[in-house]
Order: structure tokens, then C-alpha cells, then sequence
């Protein structure tokens, strides 16, 4: 489980979000939402340790982020960014490079693993050949996205994971991610289609 | 064979050479002309200085003069490549200083004692020289490397968090910037080392050539110093990336800006 508890968040002296609480639990899709500017990509950074509280907490299961504790939180946790330029060379090496480290060698996913996933999300196999800044942004989610899921977490944060895709990407995205219902799911979204999809719904409006 | 000394009519006579050029130089108003004129005359004036303070270093040779001055060069290189990478001298000067020391003294003291032999590697004219040419060398690729290694991580500090995200310890996560930044500092003398020679001859060779020196013994000089210049390149680079990362990231792992000197 994730709780947020209390959380205030200030970015270059604006207050972006005031004594927030909330709890999510495995199996769920999660979806926070509201205007933009309101601080949902922000809450997802601060979640992930990227940005200071001003006030409150994060608690993962048991364990409540801080300097200590995040490299070790950061293990169990995937995070698709909103930036999605973050390929190297191919799609192939770009999948691999998260198994690169030593944390995931041991769950280095099979070539038949990423080509099952590839088509639940309706991608062709040849795309892996592809060099990853040629292929489109709705392409690059889905990829982001995937590599999310082959890492297994317990913990995964989307932001705007549907912003670049069409209708019936988001529902295959929404089917790849509902098969994991071991891992909390968190994204931030302010699409009505992704939103509709999603289990619970966290408004974050002032 | 001797050296053949240059008098003072004789100096005076070679900077006719830039009579013409200066001629140029106005004719094209390329208002290069005083700063032109004022490059040689600090050359002139920083040359001067150092060839009297040498003399008395060398008459005087005394150990602790010679470490006094080769820290000194050590001190003046760390604060230039902090200077010119455009970092806070007051959170980078101690972790650069100790990347630059190691780099620089440990290529040039094996290179006096191990290659040269010499009983005394304190000596002040083999010591400043050789550590002089080091530390110009070692402080340019220090300088692209630590630029290129900020600037890349300010540029692409997305992917970074991106790779701490997915579990990466905070070095894997920083291989990528290392290696980019290592790519930039070292292929210009790579592509350098590879092709001296063919075309130029090298200034420390050519020197000692002047200086009497046969071309076969200046040869082995040079490619000495050519091996000490690129390990003392790469030692630098890599022991100032390695005590500089330290202090750059705050206890989350993110980067820290305040480590970019404030403009």
C-alpha cells in the first residue's frame, strides 16, 4: 500500500499542493487529476523522492521515504516520466537498459516475453530494430511503458501515460497494466478517456 | 653541441617578424591588433617572470621549495578548471584539488623515477618542467570533461531520474554521463596522439632539438611525455569526477544546484 499523508508541496516559493492525504492499494489503477498546474507531475516526483516535502509523509508498505530510506524504496518502484526521450540507440537496447543494472540482471525479461507484451499493445515485433528517437510519441509511451511493467515493481507511477495515444492505445495500455495486480498503480491524467478507465479517482483541485 | 644564445638585438629583431601581420591585421580592421599586441606582451611579461623565478629555483634546488611550487602549480590548476567549468570554487576546489593531484603528480613522479631514474625526482628542473607540461595538458581535458559531465546532466537530468527510478544505484545511473563526458575530454588527444609527428613536430621536442639534444633522444622524451600526458589526463579526469560527484547531489540522490557558480 501507498499512503500519502499530509502532503504539502512548494515549488519556487508557489504552494502547489496544501495537506493532501490519500491511499492507494494494490491491484487498482489510481488516477490523480485536476487542472494542470495544479502539482500532479510534481506529487509523482515527490513520491519518488525527486522533490522536497514541505510538509507530511510518503509511506511505502511500511517503510516512510527519507534520505535513508530511498535508494531502497527506489527498488521496488517504475516510474513512465512525462519527458518520454530517454531511448538510447534502439528500442531493443532502450528495453534493456534498466536490465542493465545490477539490481534487475536476474529478471532480465525473455525475447518472448517483450514480443507477448508488444502485441497485447499492438506494436509489430519489428519495431525493436527500430532506432528509438525515429519512433512516434504514442510509440515511445507505449515502449516507456512496457518496461514498466517487465520490471515487475511493486510500485508504479504513469504520468500522462496517455497523452500521446489514440483511443484504442489507451484501452490496450489499460488491459497490459490491469494484468498486474500485484503492483499499486499511481498515474496523473487529466484525459477523460484514461480516467474512465482507471478505479479510483483522486482529485487534487484546490 | 651548444645552444645558441639569442641577444637582446637579436629578440628585438625576431619581433620584426610581426611587423607585417600587424599591417594586415589593420588593413582587414579586424580590431584584433591591441589585443594582438597585448597577447604578446604578457606573453613576454609571464615569460620573463618564470624564466628568473626558474633560475632561482633551479640554482637554489631545494626539496621543499620544489614541492612548495609544484602544489602551487597543482593549487593554480585545480581553481582554473573549477573556475573555467563554471562551479562554486568554495563546494569543488578541495574535491578537484585532490583529482588533480593525484592525476598530475603520479604521472609525473613515476615518469622521474621510473623512466628517468633519477635518485633526487624532486629535482626542480626535471620536476616543474615535466609537471608544468602535465598540468596544462591534464587541465584542458579536465575542464571539457567537467563541462560536458554538468552540462549533460543538467541537459538530460530526466533520463538520469528515470534510471534511479528503475533501481539503479546512483553510479549506474551516472555511467552514461561518464562516459560521454570521458568521450569528449579524451578523443581530441587520442586523434592528437595518433597523428603527432606527421605533419608538426611537437614544441618540447622541437625544443630540445634547438637546445643541442639528438633527434633520438629527443624522440624518447617526447613519447614519454606523451604517455605520462594521457594517463595524467585520464587519472585527472576520472579522481575529479569520482571526489567532485560527492559533493553534487543532494542526500536524495538529485542533482544540487547550487553547485553551479552563481552568475
Amino acid at each position: 500500500m501507498l499512503k500519502i499523508e499530509n502532503v504539502s508541496l512548494k515549488i519556487k516559493n508557489k504552494v502547489l499542493i496544501k495537506g493532501l492525504s490519500f491511499k492507494v492499494k494494490k491491484g487498482e489503477i489510481n488516477v490523480l487529476t485536476g487542472p494542470s498546474g495544479t502539482g500532479k507531475s510534481s506529487l509523482l516526483s515527490a513520491i519518488l523522492g525527486f522533490i522536497p516535502l514541505t510538509e507530511g509523509g510518503i509511506v511505502y508498505n511500511d517503510l516512510i521515504l527519507n534520505s535513508d530510506t530511498a535508494l531502497e524504496i527506489r527498488k521496488h518502484t517504475a516510474w513512465l516520466p512525462q519527458q518520454t526521450d530517454l531511448g538510447i540507440n534502439t528500442v531493443y537496447d532502450t528495453i534493456y537498459e534498466p536490465f542493465s543494472f545490477h539490481l534487475n540482471q536476474n529478471i532480465k525479461p525473455s525475447i518472448n516475453d517483450i514480443k507477448e507484451k508488444l502485441s497485447i499493445l499492438n506494436l509489430p515485433y519489428n519495431i525493436l530494430e527500430t532506432k528509438y528517437k525515429r519512433i512516434s510519441g504514442g510509440e515511445k509511451q507505449k515502449i516507456l511503458i512496457l518496461i514498466c511493467v517487465l520490471l515487475k515493481r511493486r510500485f508504479l507511477f504513469l504520468d500522462e501515460p496517455t497523452s500521446a495515444l489514440d483511443k484504442n492505445s489507451k484501452k490496450q495500455v489499460f488491459q497490459l497494466l490491469k494484468s498486474q495486480n500485484n503492483s499499486v498503480i499511481l498515474s496523473c491524467s487529466h484525459d477523460k478517456d484514461w480516467i474512465n478507465y482507471c478505479d479510483n479517482i483522486i482529485n487534487i483541485e484546490k | 653541441m651548444q645552444t645558441i644564445d639569442i641577444n637582446i638585438i637579436n629578440l628585438a629583431i625576431g619581433f620584426s617578424l610581426l611587423i607585417v601581420p600587424v599591417i594586415i591585421l589593420i588593413y582587414y580592421k579586424t580590431a584584433l591588433t591591441s589585443s594582438m599586441l597585448l597577447s604578446i606582451f604578457r606573453m613576454i611579461l609571464q615569460l620573463s617572470f618564470i624564466g628568473i623565478y626558474l633560475k632561482y629555483i633551479f640554482e637554489l634546488n631545494a626539496v621543499w621549495v620544489n614541492l612548495t611550487w609544484a602544489m602551487l602549480m597543482v593549487l593554480i590548476t585545480a581553481v582554473t578548471i573549477v573556475k573555467r567549468s563554471e562551479l562554486s570554487l568554495k563546494i569543488f576546489l578541495a574535491p578537484i584539488f585532490a583529482g588533480v593531484s593525484i592525476g598530475m603528480l603520479f604521472s609525473s613522479l613515476f615518469l622521474l623515477k621510473f623512466v628517468l631514474r633519477l635518485d633526487n625526482i624532486y629535482e626542480a628542473r626535471y620536476l616543474i618542467p615535466i609537471l608544468g607540461m602535465i598540468a596544462g595538458n591534464c587541465l584542458n581535458a579536465a575542464i571539457v570533461g567537467l563541462r560536458h559531465f554538468y552540462a549533460g546532466i543538467q541537459k538530460d537530468e530526466e533520463r538520469y531520474k528515470y534510471y534511479l527510478s528503475c533501481g539503479a544505484k546512483p553510479s549506474e545511473a551516472l555511467l552514461g554521463f561518464i562516459k560521454n563526458s570521458m568521450k569528449e575530454a579524451f578523443q581530441p588527444a587520442i586523434a592528437q596522439t595518433a597523428t603527432i609527428g606527421l605533419i608538426a613536430l611537437p614544441g618540447m621536442m622541437t625544443g630540445q632539438i634547438l637546445g643541442g639534444s639528438s633527434p633520438l633522444l629527443a624522440i624518447k622524451y617526447q613519447i614519454m611525455i606523451m604517455t605520462a600526458i594521457m594517463a595524467g589526463k585520464i587519472l585527472t579526469l576520472h579522481f575529479s569526477l569520482y571526489f567532485s560527484k560527492k559533493f553534487s547531489f543532494n542526500e536524495m540522490n538529485i542533482l544540487n544546484y547550487q553547485i553551479f557558480k552563481q552568475k
